[in-house]
């Protein structure tokens, strides 16, 4: 009744048909009576076949390249699947071939780390002694490794304790950010748990520096090769027919050697001197000078014992922090208060910017890394000169910078490499008679990593070095 | 006859023990080095006829010293006693290799010192 209201006078509909199947309706409408001839209609009809088998080929055309999608999807799941079915192969024939443990876990770490393309791939075990996760191996660019001995907090550590994977896809905004570790530029990272049965055998952690670097599909893929690794762990693990609490017991072991080497030079002077202030009539300013020496020996190797008893500490992390604010300017002028008196010809001066925030940071902790870079400056300027002591606000991170500059001896760019390494001694001409055990950096070093706090150096040979710490305010 | 005697290492206290538990024997003329090229340069220009050689020191270290001492017919003749706070079975075994008399670990008593100084110059004497 519209259409008649609206003027129509003529109409045709025509099928569109392809194969016997109804694939549509050709309407055509007129305004003039009998306007359909006979001629027009079969020209229609024509028309609507041409119709019909255009979209048949056209959802043809649609079918076959749907299934080509589909087909390069499977292809591409396949292609994964391989290539994770190869890498789990690989675990394995590492696993039982030859090699230490650790070459081992490194090799297979290094598989994980080309599959998921992130930069930096470590495992952790637990320290049964204290719940700590410590460094077993780790692999990656050279920027990202060197990651914290032990633990006790971060995104790997709450991965253990919920006994599941844990992503931090924006890591730098996450609240289990570890500073040092943004400062290398990390912006992603997944921890896995590594299981067997139920107990946790490690944790994988993987890093990327990109932020979401970790899809839905790579997290899946990750996963299942993290229970690959906890079967083969085991098995290597029991190949080796030690454990990894034993693996950290030989590392002590290797600890302790290279410590009893420190030991030695001051327990020889120590020996000698009183050997010959026994069985010598010996002229009073020789036995005066011998005393001397041995009183200044005893000293250091009291430090150095104290040194080594703090790394053991770190190593097994049961060094215990108690993070406040503290105000800088009453243990700075601690710290320099105690110096003085053993470097008289040095000046030491402090200044502390108007806007500095008290840092929160364990104050003996703090007051033992900063002693122990005060004193570095002392020693290492062995002809005298200034130490200056700055403190500022970093407003944009939020954080503290003291810099301890110096004007002594400086470092060559050589030794600044592995200048927070343990054991690591500068040892050229000019150094020679400056006594250090070679561990005050690492655990200053160490300490910062477990204060959320970062070092690093300036230096010009024969001018001086500055030592910058960042500490957080919260 | 005054015997030359090189004392070589870069801890001043160790140096002047040893310097200490000699001086008061008129056998003995001592020279001392505090690194590897100065002993080397005292060796080769005094040649004297013990050497207490430190291993770790800066620049060349003891055991360098004594390869390059050993293997120059000019300063072969002299006798070397590795004193040093390495004690691993491998640093006696690199002492030997090249080509050290003697190996004496820190802590020593300078009583024992004397004796294998006085062997030593027996055996060289003789």
């Amino acid at each position: 009744m519209v259409a008649v209201e609206q003027g129509v006078k003529s109409l045709i509909l025509l099928p569109i048909t392809a194969r016997d199947r109804m694939l549509g309706m050709l309407s055509l409408i007129s305004v003039k009576t009998g306007h359909f001839t006979a001629d027009r209609v079969q020209l229609l009809t024509g028309i609507a076949d041409g119709l019909g088998i255009f979209l048949e080929n056209a959802e043809l055309n649609e079918e076959v390249s749907l299934e080509l999608e589909l087909r390069r999807r499977s292809e591409e799941q396949l292609r994964q699947q391989t290539e994770d079915l190869e890498a789990l192969l690989g675990f394995a024939r590492v696993a039982i071939g030859p090699g230490s443990l650790e070459e081992k876990l490194t090799s297979i770490l290094e598989a994980l780390r080309r599959i998921s393309a992130t930069n930096e791939v470590a495992l952790r075990v637990p320290d049964p002694d204290n719940g700590s996760l410590v460094l077993v191996a780790e692999t990656g660019d050279s920027d990202m490794t060197g990651r914290p001995k032990a633990l006790t907090r971060g995104v790997s550590v709450k991965a253990f304790d919920l006994g599941e994977a844990v992503i931090a896809n924006d890591y730098p905004s996450s609240p289990d950010d570890i500073a040092d570790t943004v400062a290398k530029g990390a912006n992603s990272m997944m921890a896995l748990p590594v299981k067997t049965g139920h107990s946790i055998l490690a944790i994988v952690v993987l890093i990327s520096k990109h932020r979401y670097h970790f899809s839905p599909q790579l997290i899946a893929r990750i996963t299942s090769l993290g229970e690959g690794i906890g079967v083969l762990l085991e098995n290597a693990r029991l190949n080796h027919e030690v454990t990894f609490k034993e693996d950290l017991e030989q590392r002590r072991d290797t600890f302790v050697s290279v410590a009893f080497h420190e030991i030695r030079t001051p327990m020889a002077v120590i020996e000698g001197y009183s050997e010959l202030l026994l069985n010598k009539t010996l002229p009073e300013h020789i036995k005066q000078e011998s005393l001397e020496r041995i009183h200044r020996n005893a000293r250091s190797l009291s430090a150095i014992v104290d040194d080594m008893l703090n790394v053991s500490r770190i190593h097994s992390g049961k060094l215990t922090l108690d993070p406040k604010h503290v105000s800088l300017a009453n243990l700075l002028a601690e710290v320099a208060a105690s110096l003085e008196p053993i470097y008289v010809q040095h000046q030491i001066y402090i200044e502390i910017g108007a806007q500095v925030p008290p840092v929160f940071a364990d104050v003996d902790k703090l007051n033992q890394i900063l002693t122990n870079l005060v004193d570095n400056a002392l020693k290492y300027s062995p002809d005298g000169g200034d130490i200056t002591i700055t403190a500022t606000h970093d407003p944009k991170r939020d954080r503290v910078v003291v810099a301890i500059a110096d004007e002594g001896l400086g470092i060559p760019p050589e030794d600044r490499e592995g200048l927070f390494e343990l054991f690591h001694r500068i040892r050229r001409p000019e150094t020679a008679g400056i006594k250090g055990s070679g561990l005050g950096l690492y655990i200053v070093k160490e300490m910062l990593d477990l204060l959320n706090g970062e070092i690093w150096v300036e230096s010009e040979l024969g001018k001086g070095s500055t030592f910058f710490v960042s500490l957080p305010t919260k | 006859m005054s015997h030359k005697v090189l004392l070589v290492d870069d801890e001043d206290d160790i140096l002047r023990l040893l310097e200490l538990t000699m001086s008061n024997d008129s056998r003995y003329s001592l020279l001392l080095a505090k690194d590897g090229e100065t002993a080397v340069e005292l060796a080769r220009r005094e040649k004297p006829t013990v050497i207490f050689l430190d291993v770790l020191m800066p620049g060349i270290d003891g055991f360098q010293v004594c390869q390059t001492l050993k293997s120059d017919p000019e300063t072969e003749s002299s006798k070397v006693i590795i004193l040093t706070a390495l004690a691993q079975d491998f640093d006696r075994r690199k002492a030997e290799e090249v080509g050290a008399d003697g190996f004496f670990t820190k802590p020593f008593s300078p009583a024992a010192l004397l004796e294998k100084l006085d062997e030593v110059l027996g055996n060289s004497s003789g």
